[in-house]
C-alpha cells in the first residue's frame, strides 16, 4: 500500500514537473508545479516527515506560488500568443540542455547513494509522531542552529528593503512623466 | 505514520466524486444555446472594450512578497509555540524567549521599514 | 492488514461529516435569505416545502439544468476547473476538525472520536490547505477573460493572503496556551468552562473572528464580489453548477472557520458545568457553539456597511498584524517565565 503509493507519487511529480516545462501557459505551468508540490509533501508524509510536509504546503504552494501567479500577471505573461516566437526556441533550447544536466546529475547522485547503502529496507519501525517531531525540532533550531535561525531574520529584512526599493522605485517618475 | 492520515483518502475521494459530479452534470443537463452575445464577456450590456488581460498593479507583487516573509516568520514560530512549555521545563526557557524576540524584532523593523516607505498604502 | 470494522468507521465518519458540511452550506443558503427578511421585515422564501425549507432542493435541481456558458476568450480548462479548485481545499479542512472528545460507541461498536482524522500537526493541516482556497478565486477570475472576474479574484487573493497572517499569529497564541498543534488536545486543554481560551485570549479571539470574516471573503469584506463596483467579482461569468461550486466552496470555509473557532477558542465539544459530558451531548454542544458563529456570520452582513478595500487592508497590515504579534509574544512570555 504504502510504496503503491509512493511510486504513485513520485510518478505524478514527474509528470507534473513535466507539465511545467511542456504547458503553453505559464498559469499552467504554475498550477503543475503546486500538484508537483502536492506529490512531494505526500512522499515526505510516507517517509514520516509530517512538519516537513505541512510547511511545503503552507509555505511553497501557500505563498510562494501565489507570488509567481501574481508575477505572471503583473507582466502579462498569462496569453501564451503574446511571446515572441523565435525567442521561445531559444529558451526552449537551452531550457531542455539544462534539464538534461540536472536529471543525468541527479541521477547519478542517486545511482552513487544506491551503491553506497544499498537498497536495504527499512530496518526500524516508524516512530508513532513521526521522525521530524516539533518539540525536537525546536530543541534543534533554537539550540544548535541559533546562528542561522538568527540569520534568517536578516535575511527576511534584506528582502524586505529589496522589495520595497523595487516597487517604489519609479513611482515619482511614472508620475511626472504621464 | 500512514495509517493515521490514510482516512482524509476517504474524505478526499468524496469530495473529488462529488466536485466532478457537479461540474459535469450541468454540461450534460443544461441546455446549449450559444451565441455571440452571450459568449461575450459580461460588461454591463455593452460591448467588451479592450483585453481583460491587462497588467496588474505592483501593489499586488508587494503584499504577496511581505505575505512570504511573515509567513515563513510564522512557520519559524509554530516550533516556538508548541514547544514553549516544554523549553520552560527544560530551563532552556529564558534563552529561547531573548532568541525569539531578536527574531521578531527583525521583523518588525521591516515592516516598519515598508510602512514608513508607504509600501502598505494601498491608495498611493 | 487494516481491520474491517477500522476502515467501516472511517468510512461512516466522513461519509457523515462530509454530507452534514455540504448540508449545512445548503441550509446556511436558506438562513441567509430567511434572516435577511426578517430583519427587513419581510418573510422570505416560503413556498417550498414547510417553511421554505426545500428551497436549496429546488435551487440545486435548477442550477443542474442551467445552460452552461463560457466567455469569448476564456481559458477553457482552468475556467472549467477553477470553482473546483476553489471548492476542494476548505471542503478537505473539515476533516480535522474534533466533534467530540470521547469516543464515540454505536451499540457496542467504539468508532473512535467523531473526527475524521486526529493529526498531531492538525492546526498546520487546515492552515495549510486553507491557504490553498486563493488558487481557485485567482485561476476563476483570470480564466473567464473578463475585467470584473480580474479584479474581483485579485482583490479576493490579496485580501486572503493579508488576513491569513492574522490568522496563523492569532492561532499560534491559542497553540502556546495547549502546547500542542493537535485540535484534539487543545480542545481537552479547555474542558471546565473556566479554562475556555476566549477568557485569556479575548483579543486573539476578537481579531481570529474578523479575520475569518476577512478569510471567506464575506461581508463586511466581500471585496471578491462587492456589487457596486464589481457586478459580482470573481464568478461574474459563471453559471449553472459550476457557480453554485463556488458557493458550496465559500459556505463549507465558512463552517469549517465556524468549527475552528469554536475548537480554539469555546473548548469544541465541551458542555459546560459537566465534567464528563456523554459524546452525543459533546456533538450537540460543539453544533450549538458553531452554529452562534455560522449566525454571526448573517447576522453581521445583515447589519454592517461595507469596508473599502484599501481600509480592509490597512487594517489588516498596520493593526492586525502588529497586534497579533505583540499578543503571541506576550503569551510566549507569560508562558515561558511565569
Amino acid at each position: 500500500m504504502a510504496n503503491a503509493l509512493f511510486y504513485l507519487m513520485a510518478a505524478g511529480a514527474v509528470a507534473a514537473a513535466l507539465g511545467v516545462v511542456l504547458a503553453k501557459s505559464p498559469i499552467q505551468c504554475v498550477l503543475s508545479l503546486l500538484a508537483s508540490f502536492f506529490c512531494l509533501a505526500t512522499i515526505y508524509l510516507l517517509a514520516g516527515f509530517q512538519f516537513l510536509a505541512a510547511a511545503q504546503i503552507l509555505v511553497y504552494a501557500g505563498a510562494i506560488m501565489v507570488l509567481f501567479l501574481f508575477v505572471i500577471m503583473l507582466l502579462n505573461l498569462g496569453n501564451p500568443s503574446s511571446k515572441d516566437g523565435a525567442e521561445d526556441g531559444l529558451f526552449r533550447r537551452k531550457g531542455a540542455f539544462l534539464s538534461v544536466i540536472v536529471a543525468a546529475a541527479t541521477m547519478a547522485a542517486g545511482a552513487m547513494a544506491v551503491t553506497a547503502d544499498g537498497l536495504a529496507p527499512a530496518t526500524q519501525p516508524m516512530p508513532e509522531h513521526g521522525i521530524d517531531t516539533i518539540n525536537g525540532l525546536a530543541g534543534e533550531m533554537f539550540g544548535r542552529y541559533l546562528l542561522p535561525f538568527e540569520a534568517i531574520s536578516i535575511l527576511l529584512l534584506a528582502t524586505a528593503v529589496a522589495v520595497v526599493v523595487l516597487a517604489k522605485r519609479d513611482r515619482k517618475d511614472a508620475g511626472k512623466g504621464s | 505514520m500512514l495509517t493515521g492520515y490514510a482516512p482524509i483518502l476517504v474524505l478526499l475521494a468524496l469530495a473529488i466524486g462529488f466536485a466532478l459530479v457537479n461540474l459535469f452534470v450541468s454540461e450534460l443537463m443544461g441546455r446549449r444555446r450559444i451565441n455571440v452575445g452571450k459568449a461575450d464577456p459580461y460588461e454591463c450590456g455593452m460591448e467588451a472594450q479592450g483585453s481583460a488581460r491587462i497588467r496588474l498593479s505592483i501593489h499586488f507583487y508587494l503584499i504577496a512578497v511581505l505575505f512570504i516573509l511573515f509567513d515563513v516568520e510564522s512557520v519559524f514560530l509554530i516550533l516556538w509555540a508548541v514547544s514553549a512549555g516544554d523549553l520552560k521545563a527544560a530551563g532552556l526557557a529564558p534563552l529561547v524567549l531573548a532568541e525569539i524576540v531578536a527574531f521578531v524584532a527583525v521583523l518588525g523593523l521591516a515592516l516598519a521599514y515598508v510602512w514608513r516607505k508607504g509600501g502598505l498604502e494601498w491608495d498611493r | 492488514m487494516i481491520e474491517w470494522s477500522v476502515l467501516l468507521a472511517w468510512i461512516v465518519k466522513a461519509t457523515v461529516i462530509y454530507l452534514g458540511l455540504v448540508n449545512v452550506g445548503a441550509l446556511m443558503t436558506l438562513a441567509e435569505r430567511k434572516f435577511s427578511a426578517w430583519m427587513q421585515y419581510r418573510i422570505g422564501p416560503n413556498r417550498v416545502g414547510p417553511f421554505g425549507l426545500l428551497q436549496p432542493l429546488a435551487d440545486g435541481v435548477k442550477f443542474i439544468f442551467k445552460e452552461e456558458l463560457m466567455p469569448a476568450g476564456a481559458n477553457k480548462m482552468l475556467f472549467r476547473f477553477a470553482p473546483v479548485i476553489a471548492a476542494l481545499p476548505s471542503m478537505m479542512t473539515i476533516a480535522v476538525i474534533p466533534f467530540t472528545t470521547k469516543d464515540v460507541v454505536l451499540g457496542g461498536w467504539n468508532i473512535g472520536t467523531f473526527s475524521i482524522v486526529n493529526l498531531d500537526i492538525g492546526v498546520l493541516y487546515i492552515l495549510a490547505l486553507g491557504g490553498l482556497s486563493v488558487y481557485g478565486l485567482i485561476i476563476g477570475g483570470w480564466a473567464s477573460n473578463s475585467k470584473y472576474s480580474l479584479l474581483g479574484g485579485l482583490r479576493a487573493s490579496a485580501q486572503m493572503i493579508s488576513y491569513e497572517l492574522t490568522l496563523i499569529l492569532t492561532i499560534l497564541a491559542v497553540v502556546v496556551m495547549a502546547g500542542s498543534l493537535d485540535l484534539q488536545q487543545i480542545a481537552l486543554s479547555q474542558n471546565k468552562v473556566t479554562d475556555w481560551n476566549i477568557w485569556y485570549q479575548p483579543l486573539a479571539f476578537l481579531m481570529f473572528v474578523v479575520a475569518t470574516f476577512a478569510e471567506t471573503n464575506r461581508h463586511p469584506f466581500d471585496f471578491a464580489e462587492c456589487e457596486p463596483e464589481l457586478v459580482a467579482g470573481f464568478h461574474t461569468e459563471y453559471s449553472s453548477m459550476k457557480f453554485a461550486l463556488f458557493f458550496i466552496g465559500e459556505y463549507s470555509a465558512m463552517t469549517v472557520m465556524a468549527c475552528l473557532t469554536t475548537t480554539l477558542f469555546l473548548g469544541g465539544p465541551s458542555v459546560p458545568f459537566l465534567e464528563d459530558p456523554h459524546w452525543a451531548l459533546q456533538i450537540a454542544a460543539f453544533l450549538a457553539k458553531a452554529g452562534f458563529f455560522l449566525f454571526l456570520f448573517i447576522w453581521v452582513r445583515w447589519t454592517l456597511p461595507r469596508f473599502r478595500f484599501d481600509q480592509l487592508m490597512a487594517l489588516g497590515w498596520k493593526v492586525f498584524l502588529p497586534l497579533a504579534l505583540l499578543n503571541l509574544l506576550a503569551t510566549g512570555v507569560v508562558k515561558s517565565l511565569v
